[in-house]
């Protein structure tokens, strides 16, 4: 076998080969932790791989903050986690200015956004204002405090949560913003066995922890080593296809979808879609993405990027079901 | 100049008479109930039909009957039609009731029409009130001497309705049909061609079609021209197409993962060789495809014999008909028993 060299996909396969071992690493922290979710882990690794944000879904009691808390231990870097609730003010998350009167003058004292993770727990029970002070931040990793502009450390990663339920006195994350996160990722309920086990741990003395295995650098090596991770102009094209696809329906046969979507997915959902199979595909110890990759991460990336029109909620469509028939319709290359 | 007595008497009850005569001429009153013969026209050519109408005026509480009509309403004047009391409102507590009538007459001259009794009874008390007498005059035909005797002119002829012209339509259309049938069905149907439109060209079966496009990828040798993306390219979407429409395998839309995964969980679908060929095929071509990958010349020869070869094993056979055994015998007397 021999590889074309203007990109040297054996040499990207060995360094991917030897660069992302701490994959498994990772897992098998967060597996002592977390009983099953195996989906979980892979789009949290695939957040922190690809720098993307993630939103998670679940009802109460999933483990979701116990996940996003795990994930940022086996890494040694700064972690934060914000309860949002609805008297939070922008300043409590960014930061603000404090009168020092011992050298009687204004400094900053900067808030918990100023870490590498940040945990935004029920991120939709704190008012517009904080919502977006946090987005913002996540969009230009950079904090304005007064005349002072902070840029935030890398890796900087989000992890926001939200549940499904009680939507009394909670502020839904507008469209646009929700549009950030990379992933919007929603959990259900373990199995009957993996339940079991997850009573036999909680019973146990001690809660097990995860141990911390990697440091902030080696998150940017590895996410500088899925940014070469080659990805085919078939696979560009077959990554807008799915795309289009939900912005005009009836040009891919999806006519029983007309009148469905009220807009379709974003330039920004082909650049995250893009991102995260290459991410895929580095989990995967490959160095070329494969429609598989794209596949598997579709339905993460496109969930909350279409809007439904209310004929489609009268009818029960959820854009789980669109994302599902847009990949059995779309031609794979 | 100088009357008798008697004369004067005469000469007065005359005028009296004649000035009631004036008086009660058009209408007829009697207790406040009226009546009133009148006609749309009073002359008439021998034939023609008029209208003639009664009316009754009376007051609400009196009843009046209308008089009885012959078919023959004097000696010359014969009714045709007879219509509906119709009744309205005349003012003052007053009924007005009125009969339309169409009636004609074949003698010439001039025809009196005498009047017609209304009964009525008020308070216990019948009685009846008169029309006035009218007077219709009936023309004969000027006859031009200097022509001499004609012919009896010919009925009018009426307008066509759908409703006569419909058998002889029927009659064309079944006529067409028949000519139609005869000059362009039946030949047709002979030379067992579709009644109406154009025959669509069946399509041949999916192992023809994939190996023809197999056969003419072979003739190009594409990979000697530097385009080894497209050879594999090409040579997957054949096999694609081919499982499409062999196996109902929706492989167009699938990875070449999910298609193996469908073809080992279906095992009737085709043997393991088959499944490891497309394997390895599908593989290398998604190397080719998507990771930049360089096969070995022999990898070329190796996916296009993979690819006849699973055409090949999982195609299905052409039934073939079966020959019938020819009578040598032709000509030759057989017995029946």
């Amino acid at each position: 076998m021999s590889m074309n060299q203007d990109v040297d996909i054996r040499e990207l396969h060995e360094r991917i080969q030897m660069e992302s071992s701490f994959v498994d690493l990772i897992s098998m922290e967060m597996n002592k932790v977390i009983v099953g979710q195996k989906h979980l882990i892979e789009c949290l690794l695939i957040g922190l791989l690809a720098d993307g944000h993630i939103l998670l879904e679940g009802v109460p009691g999933l483990a979701k903050t116990l996940a996003i808390n795990s994930l940022a231990k086996t890494v040694d870097a700064k972690f934060a986690r914000i309860q949002f609730t609805p008297d939070l003010l922008p300043a409590d998350l960014l930061g603000t200015m404090i009168y020092s009167q011992k050298n009687e003058e204004f400094v900053v004292k900067k808030g918990p956004i100023f870490a590498n993770f940040i945990l935004a727990d029920e991120i939709n029970r704190a008012p517009a204002k904080v919502q977006s002070a946090l987005l913002e931040a996540m969009q230009e990793r950079q904090i304005t405090i007064s005349d002072h502009t902070y840029k935030l450390e890398e890796p900087f990663l989000v992890m926001a949560t939200q549940n499904p339920i009680e939507q009394e006195g909670t502020y839904p994350l507008p469209e646009a913003q929700v549009d950030r996160f990379m992933l919007k990722v929603v959990i259900t309920y373990p199995k009957k066995e993996e339940e079991k086990l997850i009573v036999q741990q909680n019973l146990l003395k001690e809660f097990p922890k995860a141990l911390t295995i990697l440091k902030p650098e080696d998150i940017i090596r590895a996410r500088n080593i899925v940014k070469d991770v080659y990805l085919d102009e078939k696979i560009q094209k077959y990554i807008i296809d799915i795309v289009f696809a939900t912005r005009n329906t009836s040009e891919y046969k999806l006519n029983q979808y007309d009148g469905m979507i009220s807009y379709g997915a974003s330039p920004r959902a082909s650049i995250c879609l893009a991102q995260a199979a290459k991410a895929y595909a580095f989990i995967k110890r490959r160095g070329y993405v494969v429609p598989e990759d794209v596949r598997a991460v579709c339905p993460e990336v496109m969930r909350h990027r279409i809007g439904l029109s209310y004929e489609a909620e009268a009818n029960n469509i959820t854009s789980e079901q669109i994302i599902s028939d847009i990949l059995n319709i779309v031609e794979v290359p | 100049m100088k009357f008798s007595n008697k004369t004067y008497l005469l000469q007065k009850k005359f005028i009296l008479i004649l000035i009631l005569a004036i008086t009660s001429g058009v209408t007829v009153h009697a207790q406040g109930i009226t009546a009133k013969a009148r006609m749309d026209s009073t002359k008439i050519l021998l034939g023609d039909q008029i209208k003639l109408f009664l009316e009754v005026t009376h007051p609400k509480d009196v009843k009046v009957t209308f008089p009885a009509l012959n078919k023959m309403l004097s000696q010359n004047l014969e009714l045709i039609q007879k219509g509906k009391v119709e009744q309205s409102g005349a003012g003052n507590n007053l009924v007005k009731e009125a009969i339309e009538l169409t009636v004609t007459s074949f003698d010439s001259g001039k025809h009196e029409i005498p009047p017609f009794y209304f009964k009525y009874s008020k308070g216990g008390i019948t009685d009846s009130v008169k029309t006035n007498t009218l007077t219709l005059s009936v023309n004969s035909f000027k006859i031009d001497q200097k022509k001499g005797p004609t012919d009896i002119k010919s009925p009018y002829s009426a307008s066509l309705t759908l409703k006569e012209i419909l058998p002889y339509l029927l009659g064309i259309i079944l006529l067409l049909s028949l000519i139609f049938f005869l000059l362009y069905a039946i030949p047709r149907r002979k030379k067992a061609l579709p009644f109406l439109f154009k025959q669509e060209k069946p399509l041949d079966p999916p192992h023809i079609v994939a190996l023809r496009e197999l056969d003419h990828i072979k003739e190009e040798k594409p990979w000697e021209k530097e385009k080894i993306k497209e050879f594999y390219t090409e040579t997957t979407d054949i096999i694609r197409n081919y499982i499409v429409r062999r196996f109902g395998v929706s492989a167009l839309e699938q990875t070449s993962e999910e298609t193996i995964k469908e073809f080992r969980k279906q095992r009737n679908l085709a043997d393991e060789k088959s499944i490891e060929q497309l394997e390895q095929m599908l593989s290398l071509a998604d190397l080719v495809k998507f990771a930049k990958y360089t096969p070995l010349p022999d990898d070329h020869t190796i996916t296009l014999a993979n690819a006849y070869f699973f055409i090949l094993h999982t195609q299905i056979e052409e039934m073939k008909k079966p020959e019938i055994p020819v009578d040598d015998r032709e000509g030759e007397e057989v017995e029946i028993r």
